[in-house]
Formats: structure tokens, sequence, C-alpha cells
């Protein structure tokens, strides 16, 4: 795994090192010791935000949901979910509600995210804990954070068990 | 008799005529009275309008100006609180936590009861001892800082509402040479600010994010300035105002910021269109 500073990553991404520190902020990856691991380089390119809250839009144009497979689906549901937690930053040991990873999400796209998180946590990507006997928090796995922002950014999917998911659901 | 009586009628109608005329001649002295002093109003509101304008201008450069004075300062103090937060101290630092704590605790406990006059209450053995503690306690925060005081650097925010877009600027003491290298403090404070500015983004989930622009002065003012797609969807104002809370709240959340003793105090401006 390949760290570069906030001064390289600024000049690979033509930013100064104070934007490249707030895009990382934007999409929840943590750089709070001055280094990044040069794969999420990429993700930092756009100004995209990852949203927490429940008043987002999650669900695409009706027009392109008419259009999306049943694996483009998948795969947004997917990208959009860790989005959501990598934004958060909740990487383990941080946590949040499970159903907070679905909440946002458009009424018919609700159980698929649920199914995300579950087929995330048989993955090893995030981790499951009842809280207090009742309530299931998740949270992502740290170690992989790389991978995360690979899928975050529009890369492969490493994991075969999750690209199988997608592609065959 | 009927002539006469015409005679009558006639000069009647030319004294009424003379008086109408003499009339006219008044009201048109007074319309021209009005007419220039019309003129007169309108050269006074404008002579009026255009030093008001001269006055805003002044007092605009005069509030950029002290803005940058401002943060020409606190970037000189960070840079100086930064020399002296070695990575030796930090990790030092991160051994004496409760040690940081407990000093902190003292400081702030005996800075409010002298804020409450408390202080001039108490006996004068109880006192000394309180007055020795907060002094031995302000030495090991010293200590553990390399030498130097807990420290508040400036910071600035304006929300302005353009094209129906929202513009979001954070002036902060950051020179533009500085690369925030890994372990510095400029970094933590970087870092730090950064989770309020994106929090202040995630807040506004109704608006896209379509730009972040990092303005950089000679003098040692840094302005992030992020445009939105759209209009704020609370007031410019308060959006400002939920940026600089948390701005200033995050010296006391991060742990970072926490070990380093460094504090963020910001204020919300009208604008912050700096010139260099």
């Amino acid at each position: 795994m390949a760290m570069v500073t906030l001064h390289e990553a600024a000049q690979r991404l033509s930013m100064t090192p104070l934007q490249v520190v707030v895009h990382c902020a934007l999409h929840g990856i943590p750089c709070d010791a001055g280094v990044l691991d040069e794969d999420v380089l990429p993700a930092l390119g756009s100004v995209d935000v990852v949203f927490a809250g429940p008043e987002e839009a999650t669900a695409p144009a009706q027009g392109l949901v008419d259009e999306e497979t049943d694996e483009e689906r998948r795969w947004r549901v997917l990208r959009r979910v860790l989005e959501k937690l990598s934004g958060m930053g909740k990487y383990w040991p941080s946590r949040t509600e499970k159903r907070s990873a679905a909440r946002g999400f458009g009424g018919s796209d609700v159980g698929l995210a649920l199914r995300v998180v579950d087929e995330l946590r048989d993955c090893g990507l995030l981790r499951e804990e009842a809280h207090g006997g009742r309530e299931l928090r998740v949270g992502l796995e740290r170690s992989r954070r790389r991978e995360i922002a690979e899928i975050v950014s529009g890369g492969a999917i490493k994991d075969d068990r999750l690209r199988a998911w997608i592609e065959q659901g | 008799m009927r002539r006469l009586t015409l005679h009558e009628r006639l000069t009647e109608i030319l004294d009424r005529r003379a008086q109408v005329d003499r009339r006219r001649t008044e009201l048109e002295a007074e319309l021209q009275a009005v007419t220039n002093n019309e003129a007169e109003i309108g050269r006074r509101q404008a002579e009026t309008t255009s030093a008001l304008e001269a006055d805003a201008e002044a007092e605009s450069r005069s509030r950029h100006e002290m803005i940058m004075a401002v943060l020409t300062r606190g970037a000189a103090a960070l840079d100086e609180a930064a020399n002296a937060w070695s990575e030796a101290l930090r990790s030092a630092v991160g051994r004496d936590e409760d040690i940081i704590h407990q000093a902190e605790r003292t400081v702030r406990e005996y800075e409010d009861m002298d804020r409450r006059r408390l202080l001039e209450h108490l006996p004068a053995g109880i006192r000394e001892n309180v007055e020795r503690d907060v002094e031995g306690a302000r030495a090991a925060l010293r200590e553990i800082l390399g030498g130097r005081d807990p420290l508040t650097v400036p910071a600035f925010v304006a929300a302005l509402e353009e094209d129906s877009a929202l513009t979001l600027s954070v002036g902060l003491p950051l020179f533009a040479s500085n690369d925030l290298a890994p372990g510095s403090l400029q970094t933590a404070v970087a870092v730090a600010v950064a989770e309020v500015v994106a929090d202040t983004v995630r807040s506004m989930p109704q608006i896209d994010l379509a730009s972040v622009d990092h303005v950089t002065f000679a003098k040692g003012a840094s302005v992030l300035r992020l445009r939105f797609s759209g209009p704020s969807p609370v007031t410019a104002e308060d959006c400002a105002q939920y940026c600089a809370l948390n701005l200033t709240d995050v010296g006391q959340r991060s742990p970072a910021l926490r070990q380093a003793g460094v504090s963020i105090e910001a204020r919300v401006e009208p604008d912050l269109e700096l010139e260099a």
C-alpha cells in the first residue's frame, strides 16, 4: 500500500493541500496523519458529497430506473451504501444503526440496501454487532478502506463473492 | 342702461383675466422654484448616496484589512506554536493526556471563579493554595505544549447568495506555502476545519456542492470558497452561523487540537472578498 503526503496528493490532483483535506472530509476518507493511500486519489477528484441524512435523494431519475438492469441497481445501491457509511466516517470501531445504512433510499431500494449491508458483512467489508442486545450496529472494516474507496470511486470490485453477488444477485 | 351694464361686465371680465394672469405668473414662479429645489434635492441626494457608498467602501476595505491582519497574526502564531510542536512532543502529549485534562480543568475552574468574583471571598490561605495550583497547572500545560500557552486561532465565515446560488467562504490562518506536512500542527487544524466544512455541506442535502476553491494570500490568509448549485435551504446567515459555531466548537471536540492546546474562534462576516 503506497502512501503519499498531502503535498504529493495535491500536486497529483492539481489542488492545494487544504483542498485535498477538504475533499477527503467530504468523501469520509481519514487523513488525520497527513498521509493518504494513493489508491484513494481518484475518488478525490470530484466534489460528490456523501450525505448521511434522511432527506437525501438516492433514487435515480424515473427514466433511469426504467432502463436500469438488476445488476446496475445492485451496483448503484452498493456504491451508495458504501459512500454513505464512509462519508459518515463509520469505520470500525465507529459504527451506526444498521437501518441508518438504508435511510434515505427510495422505498423500492430500502430492502436492497439492507441486503447490501448483509452482503458486505458476509464479504468481510463490514462488521455488525448487536447493540444492547437488540439494535444491530454496523461499521466498515478499516483494514479494507482502500478497497471500499475504489468501489465508491467506481473502480472494480476485488472481492470475488461481492462481485458474484452484484453480477448474479 | 344696457350699454353701461355691458361695460361693467367687460371691465369685470378684464379684471378677472388680469387676476388670472397674475396668478399664473405667480404659479409659474412657484413651479420654477420647486423645480430648482427639486434639482437641488436631487444633487444633494446624489452627493449623499456617493458619500454613503464611499463610506461603505472604506468600511469594507478597512474590515478586509482588519481580517487580513488578524489572519496573518493567527498564521504567524500557529507557525510559532507548530515549531514547538515536534513529533517527540506529540508522543509525549499522548502519554500525558490525563495531566492535560486535569491541568485544563484546574485552569478553567480558576478562570470561572475569577469571572464570578468568588476568589475574593475565599479565606487567604485557601486562595493562595488555589492560585498555587493554577500556576502549577499553567506551567504543566506550557511544558507539555513545548513551552507555550494554549493558543486560540481566528477564523472567519461568510455566506452569500449570488445569482440564486450559495457561496460559503471560510477564512483561515494558514500560509499559502504550508504543505500540511504529516504530523504538523497546521495539518491538525486543517483536518479539523475540513470536518466542520464537510459537516456544513452535509447539513444542506437539498443543494449540490459545485466546487471547492482555495484562495491564498501572500500575507498569510487562506480562504476556502465552496460554491453550491442552488440557494441555501436555510438563510445564508444561518448557514454561516452553523459553520462558525462548529468551528469554534471543534477545538474542544477534536482530540488532536485538544492535545495541541489549540482552539479556534470563528466569527461571521458579511463577506470575505479579501484583496491581496
